[in-house]
């Protein structure tokens, strides 16, 4: 999730129907510039190069988001049913399957994250192999990587336990963005 | 006898209106979606090559809903984007990100993007 003041200015977010790396674009209704929504930066316009301010938010279940935060809000769009989404797995450009499975597949779906210049992947399924929380140090700094595999969930805390920005992503469209990413694994280190 | 068929039709369409004009124009028309075009260099689908395209943009929603945890229709196993700013909680239901790609709102006083 993104902040939209921008240089002290705040911009509005459109959905723009082009890919960069497979992954979305949008496009701001202030100056026209084009930002990669999983890069997090302009690509195009007079905003090219800015980066967009990250706000660490948390990608989980609607169960385990009520249940820790009871007094949440939820947008909602009347009258909208929305699009139920499933974690599928299948790489953009590739056939969709006759059938499409139900229930979500997480296999390839991990925790991306950035911190101190260092940047990791955390693979659920390397996750489920060890306990958790997994402590470590990124860039010389403390991080806890916490995983729940009912909620379909991971998340990183730093020392004072505040949620760091990280982002849940399909394995190689995290690597396709961050080629020089490592990816932990289980019994190479932590804890 | 073809000109017959002609007129023939002719005549029907006048009559009617050809049957998907009529099916896509109910009296009460929702406004459209906003769509402005900007040109880019980007892949205009999955798996294609970077290319300059006078790319769709589309608007998004500025004016969200939101209601309290127990008048949420979602189900358990829902994805929720989740966020706390200044002790406020809010939920973004993947569901209806997905409806958008991105939306603009505001926790409290702060402007975010949420997106899918």
């Amino acid at each position: 999730m993104y902040a939209r003041t921008i240089k002290g200015r705040e911009l509005t977010f459109d959905f723009a129907e082009g890919l960069i790396h497979d992954n979305l674009l949008i496009a701001d209704r202030e100056t026209n510039s084009v930002w990669s929504q999983l890069e997090g930066r302009a690509i195009h316009g007079p905003m090219t190069g800015t980066p967009l301010p990250v706000i660490a938010s948390m990608q989980t279940t609607w169960k385990f988001w009520r249940d820790t935060h009871p007094e949440t809000r939820v947008m909602v769009v009347p009258g909208e049913e929305g699009r139920p989404y499933t974690y599928r797995n299948r790489r953009p450009g590739t056939p969709r399957p006759k059938e499409l499975p139900s229930g979500h597949d997480t296999t390839a779906l991990g925790l991306g994250l950035t911190h101190g210049g260092e940047t990791m992947f955390f693979p659920f399924v390397e996750l489920e192999k060890i306990e958790t929380p997994l402590r470590l140090r990124m860039a010389g700094r403390e991080v806890v990587i916490h995983y729940d595999k009912g909620a379909l969930t991971a998340w990183a805390t730093g020392a004072k336990g505040e949620l760091l920005p990280g982002v849940l992503a399909y394995q190689f469209g995290w690597m396709d963005f961050n080629p020089d990413s490592s990816v932990y694994r289980a019994g190479s280190g932590g804890n | 006898m073809l000109k017959s068929a002609f007129l023939a039709v002719l005549a029907l369409l006048v009559a009617v209106g050809p049957p998907d004009v009529l099916a896509a124009a109910p009296e009460a028309d929702p406004p459209k979606p906003e769509v402005r075009i900007i040109r880019a260099r980007v892949q205009p689908r999955p798996g294609a090559e970077v290319e300059e395209v006078d790319m769709k943009v589309h608007a998004s929603p500025t004016e969200l809903t939101s209601v309290e945890a127990g008048d949420a229709p979602l189900a358990d196993e829902d994805l929720v984007l989740g966020v706390i700013i200044d002790g406020r909680a809010m939920a973004y239901p993947v569901r209806y990100l997905a409806m958008y790609e991105i939306v603009d709102d505001r926790v409290g006083e702060t402007p975010v993007a949420p997106s899918w």
